[in-house]
């Protein structure tokens, strides 16, 4: 059936364009062209400390700022990004080419349909904080950066690093951006426990605190497939034990393999059926029996192979073990999550999606029931899609319908408590 | 100096003023804090004495609540009810709501709400972790009413809950005589789009009420739009609808529910 196959790729197409409308770096509701900006939180008598142990003697952070800041700063929401994000969550980076970083060329910011103005978070309201984080391969320090000791890379001789480190260095941005109280702090999947781990370590400087697709902690499925990804990496025979900086031959093909993988865990069959179904790929007749046949197969090498233009293995490493470490619960309130919730003061707002293989919404409630148990009032949202983990990212309209009713709600019930500290809304 | 400006509003007002995006160097900024000022010296709850309550349960309830006092409302809509209990009554509360379009209204009111299904989330909330549970014509829509009502009095202090009274004699006309499905105004679906699967009677609910063993501190009956405390048999018959406030009796250990 020709014209069914040709009918279903064109709408397929359209259907592709449609949902991946960006907004150009022009048009009103975009921040525009945007400028990283990368400041050193260390000095050589000032060391920056991990919490796993060991130091780090120069820390570059690579962050991106949106929106004015208030006379008072008030008004200074923290986005924290995911796995493989960066800084740059909206606009167009103005240094795409000069840094080579071409993929950005196509592409706005990983939050572009949130922030912006007129957007849920209104930049013409709020002053928005992006920061990449340490361990990362987008500017700030990480296992690529050139370790001052050596004069090499640091490779995996990179100190180990956590969630709790990210959100420390995030404070010193702050501090050193003269920002005090967050009026915000906001994140999806790595990021939610990054947001969650600023309302544990800081309560008091969290107002609001939005987690979106995360929790205390990462479910043991998900704990699975990062060691998938990992054995993939570690086991690529140009790994090289981390030293693969400069080769000629680079662990492309392990670190493809956890990206595939990955991007499964991100979606849902639901959704991998009605994009892709059982479509065949249209030269699978040219090729072996063993090659790429169907449509899905060739949609994940590309992502694959993408993903290795953009990403460094060895900060996959460590981003994954930073994922899989953080148990709120344990740092918290000695493994026990109830007691470790006590700490919060900020108004919460916990988001999960039916779909999520990563953080399922059973275990999402769980932590909505450790909060109540602790008198904290919470926004509990549970989003029916099809869009599996990555929903936070892909349900634009829906999600952002939410976080801009929260982010612009009174929040009354909190004023009443005499732990909240009025002057400070 | 923006600062100072803010600084003269009464406490709340200036930013409810940020909130609308209002600076103090708009040309408006004068005439609204002048209108803010009138608005308010008219009495401290002057504002909010204008909205009347939707239904007939919610004054009761206000009532009911103490400053401080947590209140869990299951099936909260659009949280109407909640956020009178805040502003009037200076309670801490908490929803639950299905309908995601109503769980939005009740985020932009500022009431936290959990986007449950309301016999799940009963489940997983810890023992006498509210003072108030109520359940405004909720009951009758539920899969399993007594579990939803024992978990009401384990979770929370007292609880509140309503309903239409299915024997109401309207109902016992139309369908006695008339033959077919009632309906009527605290009744107003038809057979076939109406969410309500367990209905019951004032008897049926003062039945389970003394076979839970269970403690009715008070009770009010709706009869031809009027509110009446309850007394007896007769109500069974002329109250549309019924509200009663219950306890669990404290004796019961919890957990030892069915």
């Amino acid at each position: 059936m020709v014209f069914g196959d040709e009918f279903n790729k064109l709408s397929d197409d359209f259907v592709d364009r449609r949902q991946w409308r960006y907004d150009p770096p022009e048009s009103l509701t975009s921040v525009g062209v945007t400028y990283a900006r990368r400041v050193e939180l260390t000095s050589p008598s000032n060391p920056f400390p991990l919490e796993r142990g060991g130091v780090l003697e120069s820390l570059v952070v690579e962050y991106e700022t949106y929106g004015e800041l208030s006379s008072d700063g008030s008004n200074a929401i923290l986005v924290t990004h995911a796995l493989s994000g960066d800084a740059h969550a909206a606009g167009w980076d103005g240094e795409a080419r000069r840094r080579d970083r071409q993929w950005r060329l196509r592409r706005p910011g990983w939050w572009d349909g949130m922030i912006g103005p007129g957007k849920p978070l209104d930049t013409n309201r709020f002053f928005i904080i992006c920061a990449n984080v340490i361990g990362s391969c987008y500017g700030t320090t990480g296992p690529a950066s050139i370790n001052p000791a050596t004069g090499r890379p640091y490779g995996l001789r990179f100190p180990e690093v956590t969630v709790g480190d990210w959100v420390c260095m995030e404070a010193t941005l702050l501090d050193r951006l003269g920002i005090d109280q967050l009026y915000a702090v906001c994140g999806g999947s790595l990021g939610g426990q990054q947001a969650l781990e600023w309302a544990l370590r800081f309560p008091d400087r969290v107002g609001k605190c939005l987690v979106l697709a995360s929790g205390p902690k990462l479910p043991t499925q998900g704990v699975g497939f990062n060691a998938v990804g990992r054995h993939a990496i570690l086991h690529d025979p140009y790994f090289r034990g981390g030293d693969y900086y400069g080769q000629a031959e680079q662990p492309r093909n392990g670190l493809a393999v956890a990206r595939m993988l990955a991007h499964i865990t991100y979606q849902s069959g639901k959704q991998m059926d009605s994009r892709f179904g059982r479509k065949l790929q249209e030269e699978s007749m040219k090729k072996g029996w063993y090659e790429v046949e169907y449509a899905v197969e060739s949609y994940l090498n590309y992502k694959g192979r993408a993903f290795v233009e953009r990403f460094d293995a060895n900060s996959y490493l460590y981003m994954t073990k930073a994922m899989d470490h953080y148990d709120a619960a344990a740092a918290w309130g000695g493994g026990d999550l109830l007691q470790a919730c006590k700490r919060v003061k900020a108004e919460m707002l916990v988001a999960a999606f039916s779909t999520d293989w990563l953080y399922p919404p059973e275990e999402s409630s769980l932590f909505v029931k450790a909060l109540l148990a602790n008198r904290i009032p919470v926004t509990y949202v549970k989003i029916d899609t099809i869009y599996g983990h990555d929903a936070f990212l892909l349900e634009v309209e829906r999600v952002g319908r939410m976080l801009r009713a929260f982010l612009l709600s009174p929040m009354p019930s909190r004023r009443t408590q005499a732990q909240y500290n009025e002057g400070s809304l | 100096m923006m600062d100072e400006d803010f600084n003269k509003l009464p406490s709340g007002l200036g930013e409810f003023f940020r909130s609308l995006g209002v600076r103090s160097i708009d040309s408006t900024f004068d005439q609204l804090r002048d209108l803010a000022n009138r608005q308010l010296s008219l009495g401290s709850s002057g504002h909010y004495e204008s909205h009347a309550p939707k239904r007939w349960e919610d004054s009761l309830i206000e009532g009911l609540v103490k400053t401080g006092d947590r209140v869990l409302d299951l099936g909260c809509g659009d949280g109407e009810l909640l956020v009178r209990l805040v502003y009037r009554c200076g309670a801490e509360v908490q929803g639950i709501e299905t309908n995601e379009d109503l769980v939005i209204r009740c985020i932009e009111r500022g009431v936290p709400v959990c986007h449950d299904d309301l016999e799940q989330m009963l489940s997983i909330l810890p023992d006498r972790s509210f003072d108030i549970a109520v359940m405004e014509n909720t009951l009758q829509t539920l899969v399993h009413p007594l579990d939803a009502l024992r978990g009401m009095l384990r979770v929370a202090r007292i609880g509140v809950v309503s309903f239409p009274n299915f024997a109401h004699w309207s109902v016992r006309l139309t369908f006695g005589l008339g033959g077919r499905m009632p309906v009527t105004s605290s009744l107003p679906y038809t057979w076939y789009d109406t969410p309500n699967i367990h209905l019951c009677s004032i008897n049926d609910f003062t039945d389970w009420v003394v076979a839970d063993d269970v403690e009715v501190l008070e009770s009010w009956v709706l009869v031809e739009g009027k509110v009446e405390k309850f007394n007896g048999d007769d109500h069974n018959k002329t109250a549309e609808q019924a509200m009663f406030v219950i306890k669990g009796k404290d004796s019961m250990p919890a957990g030892e529910d069915r």
